[in-house]
């Protein structure tokens, strides 16, 4: 249930850097989940990804129990300081710093079109990346809500835009138990499994579904279950008496059965 | 020419650094080497930088220890229970380190060995830094 989640932000990341707006401002700082504070020095805009509140309502009410219908919020902090020119301590590349916003107008407008960007690719982008989101992950994006803050107490003008997408996720239905997943992720619940064979090979879809995959191998790999092919039955008559219990291996060794086979054709 | 008070904090802190200070290593990290024409991807296992080399420095060590909560965004602190942890923390002259140190830098502490990943670096008065640390090592198996 919850792995449908990393596969949404996973390829979310994907779709993100593969837009060539986001990756020529924000240069692949997309962050996924990050914990640790961001530093003031630090080189900007970024992107922090998360999922956040995730809700389901179970598809049979009367059976209860997955599959749920999941819908989680998608929380995008797109993240920026204005400051004219920027060098960046022990960072040799000075191109990093070129390019920020000088005024406070500019700061807005950059966080603006970084949001732009950001929806349209992760709703309606044509790249590779984004159509994998939509096709396997993301089934719509029901709602969108930004939030602004800012502040200068941290000695730079900055400013997030907190943006959360509601997500309706694709929850895969049972799988047909003799259509057996195969391949080094087959243990990978749909949609995850999709998402780590499209993915690069040294990118980090690939990186963490190998690690799941590390974690998964005490179970057995899937195999095809031995169909239902029908049962083996036998009579035996017995006489109305209550003090004479039936017994089976008796009854076998006198011949005394009549044998029946309920088998379906093969 | 730096002020008075800046002149005597530097003294002070030379002074406290000759008393409480121990050697520390900081070795800087970064982002694996991509292939070319591809971003550095942050997401993924940091490794030793190679273009930033390795700096030992001394520090004074600081571990306060403290109750504490994990962070969510819509429900209070108090939804999940308490953390017994340690605030460490080195406090460094500015001087002593050619660069700031980065998020997700290591730093390892000479004396025990032990390894820390830089969390947050604060500059405090008259020339130090208080560089916040978390625990990098691998806890030991042990169930219970």
């Amino acid at each position: 249930m919850s792995l449908i989640r990393a596969a949404c932000r996973l390829q979310a990341i994907e779709a993100l850097n593969s837009d060539p707006v986001i990756d020529g401002m924000v240069r692949g700082r997309v962050y996924d989940s990050r914990i640790s504070a961001f530093d003031h020095r630090d080189p900007v805009p970024t992107i922090l990804v998360t999922t956040e509140e995730t809700k389901g309502e179970a598809w049979s009410h009367q059976n209860g129990g997955a599959p749920f219908g999941l819908v989680c919020d998608l929380v995008l902090e797109i993240a920026m300081n204005s400051v004219a020119t920027m060098q960046i301590n022990g960072m040799a590349d000075p191109v990093e710093a070129i390019g920020y916003a000088a005024t406070d107008a500019e700061l807005e407008a950059d966080l603006d079109l970084l949001e732009e960007r950001a929806v349209e690719i992760l709703t309606r982008g044509e790249t590779a990346a984004a159509q994998l989101l939509r096709s396997a992950v993301v089934k719509r994006v029901p709602h969108v809500a930004s939030s602004r803050f800012a502040t200068d107490q941290t000695g730079e003008k900055f400013a997030v835009h907190l943006v959360t997408l509601r997500i309706e996720l694709f929850t895969p239905e049972d799988e047909n138990p003799f259509a057996v997943p195969s391949g080094p992720y087959a243990l990978l619940p749909e949609p995850l499994r999709t998402i780590a064979a499209a993915s690069d090979p040294d990118g980090l879809p690939r990186s963490i579904c190998d690690r799941l995959i590390a974690r998964l191998a005490p179970l057995p790999a899937p195999s095809e279950p031995a169909p239902f092919s029908g049962a083996d039955m036998i009579l035996a008559p017995q006489v109305l008496d209550a003090d004479d219990a039936p017994d089976r291996a008796a009854d076998i060794a006198a011949g005394r059965t009549i044998a029946i086979a309920a088998n379906t054709p093969q | 020419m730096p002020s008075l008070f800046s002149a005597l904090g530097q003294i002070a802190g030379a002074t406290v650094d000759a008393v409480f200070s121990e050697g520390f290593a900081l070795q800087p990290m970064a982002p694996p080497a991509a292939a070319s024409g591809q971003r550095p991807n942050v997401n993924l296992r940091m490794a030793a930088s190679t273009a930033r080399p390795q700096i030992p420095f001394d520090g004074t060590y600081v571990e306060p220890g403290e109750l504490m909560n994990a962070h969510g965004r819509t429900k209070a602190d108090s939804t999940t229970h308490w953390i017994a942890g340690a605030k460490a923390m080195v406090d460094v002259a500015v001087t002593a380190l050619p660069q700031r140190p980065m998020e997700r830098d290591r730093i390892i502490r000479l004396d025990t060995g032990a390894v820390f990943e830089v969390a947050k670096v604060l500059p405090g008065d008259y020339g130090r830094l208080r560089i916040f640390l978390v625990d990098a090592l691998q806890r030991p198996e042990d169930p219970r």
